[in-house]
């Protein structure tokens, strides 16, 4: 294995598409396709991202709700959907594996050539947050988005305050 | 200034008289909440697991935000997705899902993961689309393969028909897209269809046809039939 980019297809009836090493195919029952497969779910079994601090960067930053990734044994594996939509206006999932990278960024770069091959596009935000936590652990992405988080709830406890005292004043200057 | 001990304690007398009011106050509040904490755990059904399995574009994702009570605001196709453990209100009842996976419904998925939830999993949800059923025979047929699939690893797992019964739920979904005079003998038809196949008890035993955005009307059906005990 190299590389694998697992792709669903733009109408339910039709294949999903793999790229296996820059190879496209699409009858998702040989036995290259089912390893690859199988391949793409045991490390999807390692992710990254919590659902919770998935959930907190959805909120923060429009983060899609499924992007993630793992790295293990410098085997890298990245989750997330491409800009292009589906029959029922959804944005297509893509699912990536490569062990020829020696960094994060590497990566990226080999799933956005993977992905032009079949004619997509990656949503870039998605990849560039990944990218910033790709150097940190579970649990310290974990605190960090946390940490971001909270400064979110605190500004708008600040800006309720503030409200509630700007009207205190006025409705003082008014009786 | 008069800082004589009778007007400090005059001064005082209002403070103390809330000190005294606050007391049973906290105290009541207090134990109004060890009540509501002693009801809701009573009522509260210890983790499930769920296993949402199904056709593409079915409305699997659907299915867990409508139980989540939560909008569909991302709409993205599933590659998978993990969930957090989540509460919902069942009747009088609230339901604890455990933590699991939301998973894509093409072909490849059948051998990844059927199997293994279908041994593992409390409660397993089919769920296919109702309208292109009705219309498309390739998808039609398509279901059928996964029931008889689904059906035989039910069997060989839990053998009888009364014990498949309380882990496995058949969904047709996409209600709304169906003519209104076609829904009241839709039932018979989904019936006639499978009749004779051993996997026929999935349209019969726990098979619903639903709009899976209606929130109180899914949970309705749920409940009558008493999916979660």
């Amino acid at each position: 294995m190299k590389t694998i980019l697992w792709a669903q297809n733009e109408d339910a009836m039709i294949k999903d598409t793999f790229v296996i090493n820059d190879i496209i195919t699409s009858s998702s029952d040989t036995p290259e396709e089912m390893n690859a497969f199988s391949d793409l779910t045991q490390a999807s079994n390692s992710l990254r991202l919590t659902p919770k601090v998935r959930r907190m960067l959805n909120e923060l930053k429009g983060f899609s709700e499924q992007a993630n990734f793992s790295i293990v044994n410098n085997t890298y594996y990245i989750q997330g959907c491409f800009e292009e939509k589906d029959n029922v206006g959804r944005n297509m999932p893509y699912m990536f594996l490569t062990n020829d990278c020696c960094t994060f960024d590497d990566a990226v770069l080999k799933l956005k050539q993977a992905s032009s091959l079949i004619g997509r596009s990656c949503i870039d935000k998605d990849l560039d947050l990944m990218s910033t936590f790709a150097h940190l652990d579970s649990s310290t992405i974990e605190k960090a988005v946390s940490k971001l988080y909270k400064k979110k709830d605190l500004k708008i406890i600040i800006g309720v305050i503030c409200i509630i005292i700007i009207g205190l004043v006025l409705w003082k200057l008014v009786n | 200034m008069d800082f004589s001990l009778t007007s400090i304690e005059t001064g005082m007398e209002p403070i103390i008289a809330w000190i005294w009011l606050l007391i049973p106050l906290t105290a009541g509040l207090i134990g109004i909440g060890a009540l509501i904490a002693v009801i809701t755990h009573a009522t509260e059904v210890e983790g499930k697991t769920l296993g949402v399995i199904g056709m593409r574009e079915a409305g699997k994702t659907q299915l867990y935000k409508t139980l989540q009570q939560k909008s569909y605001s991302s709409y993205q196709g599933t590659g998978t997705n993990d969930y957090e453990e989540f509460t919902f209100r069942y009747g009088d009842r609230r339901i604890k899902v455990a933590a699991g996976r939301d998973i894509g419904g093409g072909e490849n998925y059948i051998r990844e993961y059927y199997k293994k939830w279908i041994e593992e999993k409390d409660i397993i949800f089919f769920v296919f689309n109702a309208c292109r059923y009705i219309s498309e025979k390739n998808y039609a047929q398509d279901v059928k393969n996964r029931m008889d699939f689904i059906w035989r690893h039910m069997k060989n797992k839990y053998g009888s028909n009364e014990e498949i019964k309380k882990k496995l739920v058949t969904i047709g979904s996409h209600l709304d897209k169906i003519d209104k005079d076609k829904q009241n003998s839709l039932l018979r038809s989904f019936q006639q269809d499978v009749s004779g196949k051993s996997y026929s008890p999935m349209f019969h035993e726990n098979f619903i046809v639903a709009n899976l955005t209606e929130h109180e009307k899914l949970m309705k059906e749920l409940i009558d039939k008493k999916i979660f005990g």
